[in-house]
């Protein structure tokens, strides 16, 4: 457990630094300049991140993939960008690892799974699927998601007892959970391990996928990568259900 | 044994479900219904759907 507590502490760090998601911008800088003058690079990267950033373009082992979104978008929102460390849960939805040490997840592999959770939390009544997010960037994207689906949401600290304890007032019974961090979200997932309901996870490449039992592997780390996921999950669940997806990517993207 | 019993068995390694910790749940892609016992779950061990061959978690 000591290496998640470090992992938990990287990904505290990284969630209250503004710069968190700027590694996508920094991309071809980075490659391109040696280790003194990364960090630099990324900062000067990052402040012109909105005069359209290059991309990358080795991101997927699919190709010809058909994806819910174009590519640019999910490179745009840094969907893809993982962490400096990897785990042996996570490789096989790794499909790089750059020179700057960061692993690239895999498009393709995350758009699989959300297609996949979106089934999934179809079968289920929407009332009944709680959304778990502790993380700050999770939070809006998270509960914006279950409002468009009509699930509950608890985010920011989750209350222990809140799926064991009948005499807490905000006791629920759901029937799957959605966590947007195992680490950050370790309470929910826990609670949801001892009432025996299945576990949906957004795992980045430094997570483990312990007690997960579907794993959406993307960047929950960053503020527009998890406004993206979340965006594509509760339009897609929509779609599952036949109902008219009615929300724009904007809605889930909260103000800085 | 019963069929119930055998239903309950761990997707992964194949023990017999008992006590909570276990999950049990619709296949992601085609719905069936998959087991997986509190072991197979910590440990994170695979599970492959045998109707649709999805590969888990």
């Amino acid at each position: 457990m000591s290496g998640n507590d470090n992992e938990g502490l990287d990904a505290t760090e990284s969630d209250v630094d503004p710069a968190g998601e700027e590694p996508v911008a920094a991309d071809e800088d980075a490659e391109t300049t040696d280790e003194a003058e990364q960090p630099a690079a990324a900062e000067e990267a990052a402040a012109e991140a909105d005069d359209g950033p290059e991309l990358d373009e080795d991101v997927m082992s699919d190709e010809e993939a058909d994806l819910l979104i174009p590519v640019e978008d999910y490179l745009g929102a840094g969907v893809h960008i993982g962490t400096q460390q990897n785990t042996k849960d996570m490789q096989r939805f790794i499909h790089r690892v750059r020179t700057d040490g960061l692993y690239v997840l895999d498009v393709s592999m995350t758009d699989s799974r959300i297609r996949t959770a979106a089934d999934f939390l179809a079968n289920y009544d929407p009332e009944q699927i709680l959304v778990a997010s502790s993380r700050q960037y999770g939070r809006f994207p998270a509960e914006k998601f279950a409002d468009a689906v009509g699930a509950r949401a608890r985010t920011g600290r989750f209350i222990p007892g809140t799926l064991t304890n009948p005499q807490y007032e905000g006791y629920i019974e759901p029937d799957v959970i959605v966590v947007t961090d195992p680490i950050g979200d370790s309470q929910a997932v826990k609670e949801a391990i001892t009432v025996g309901i299945p576990v949906i996870a957004m795992c980045d490449s430094n997570n483990t996928t312990s007690n997960v039992d579907l794993v959406v592997p993307t960047n929950n780390k960053g503020r527009k990568a998890l406004s993206v996921v979340y965006w594509l999950l509760a339009n897609e669940t929509l779609d599952r259900r036949g109902a008219e997806p009615a929300y724009s990517l904007e809605d889930f993207e909260s103000d800085i | 044994m019963s069929q119930t019993d055998q239903e309950q068995k761990c997707i992964s390694c194949g023990i017999r479900i008992a006590g909570t910790n276990a999950a049990s749940f619709a296949c992601p892609e085609c719905g069936h219904e998959i087991h997986r016992c509190a072991t197979c779950r910590k440990q994170s061990n695979l599970y492959q759907c045998p109707d649709c061959g999805f590969t888990g978690p």
